[in-house]
C-alpha cells in the first residue's frame, strides 16, 4: 500500500460508513466538493494517524491547508517521508 | 435532584473546558453511562454522532477538541427546568483540516443526574463564515 491507496481507501470507506456520495475521485477534486463534511474529514484524518503515524495538520501555525485531493495526498506523502 | 444553581455551574464548566480544549475537564461532566448525540447540517449533508458511555464520548470529544477549534464562544441563553436545561449558544468554528471557518449556532439539549450530565443533545447549523 502506498500513502496514495491508504488515503483513497479511507475516503472511500468513510464516504460508505458516513452515507454520503462520494464524487470521483481524482488529483483535482475539489475537498470542500466532494461529498464528505467536515466529520468525515476529521474521521479520516484520526484514522491515517493510526495507520500512517503521521498527522500532517497537527502544526500549531499551519498557514496552508489543502484545496484539492492531490493537494491532501501531498501533505501525507510529505509528512510520511520527513 | 441536582439544584439550578449546580446544574448552570456544570453547563459553564462543560463549555469552559470545550472552549480551552480541555477534553478531561469536559469528560468530568458527564456520568459514565451517559448519552451523547449531535446533529446537524452543512451545506450539503447531515451530520450526525451518536455515543453511549465515557469510553465512547471521550473518542468523541477527543476527535472534535482535536479538529474544531471553537472561538468567540457566547452563551445566548440558558434556560434550566428542573433536572433539564436547554443551551443556545454560538461560536465561530474553524476545522484545523480545511482551514475553513463557520460560524456556528447550537443548541444544546441536556439532563442532569447526581451532579453529572446524563444525556445530551446537541443540534447546530452554521451561519455563514466567520
Amino acid at each position: 500500500m502506498t500513502v496514495r491507496t491508504d488515503v483513497l481507501a479511507e475516503f472511500q470507506k468513510v464516504a460508505q460508513e458516513q452515507g454520503k456520495k462520494l464524487a470521483p475521485l481524482s488529483d483535482g477534486l475539489v475537498l470542500l466538493e466532494s461529498g464528505l463534511d467536515s466529520l468525515c474529514f476529521a474521521i479520516i484524518v484520526a484514522r491515517l494517524e493510526d495507520r500512517l503515524g503521521v498527522d500532517p495538520f497537527n502544526a500549531s501555525a499551519q498557514a496552508d491547508f489543502p484545496v484539492t485531493l492531490g493537494d491532501f495526498i501531498r501533505f501525507y506523502e510529505n509528512a510520511a517521508a520527513r | 435532584m441536582t439544584s439550578r444553581a449546580a446544574i448552570e455551574d456544570l453547563l459553564r464548566e462543560l463549555y469552559a473546558a470545550r472552549l480551552r480544549g480541555d477534553l478531561d475537564g469536559m469528560l468530568n461532566t458527564f456520568t459514565d453511562d451517559a448519552k451523547f448525540e449531535i446533529a446537524g447540517a452543512t451545506d450539503t449533508s447531515p451530520v450526525t454522532i451518536s455515543a453511549a458511555g465515557r469510553a465512547d464520548i471521550r473518542a468523541w470529544l477527543a476527535l472534535l477538541i482535536k479538529t474544531f477549534h471553537v472561538a468567540q464562544q457566547e452563551i445566548l441563553s440558558l434556560t434550566i427546568d428542573d433536572d433539564r436545561a436547554a443551551v443556545h449558544w454560538r461560536g465561530g468554528v474553524r476545522s484545523r483540516i480545511t482551514g475553513v471557518s463557520m460560524l456556528t449556532e447550537f443548541i444544546d439539549v441536556v439532563s442532569v443526574r447526581d451532579g453529572r450530565i446524563a444525556t445530551y443533545t446537541e443540534f447546530f447549523i452554521p451561519r455563514h463564515g466567520a
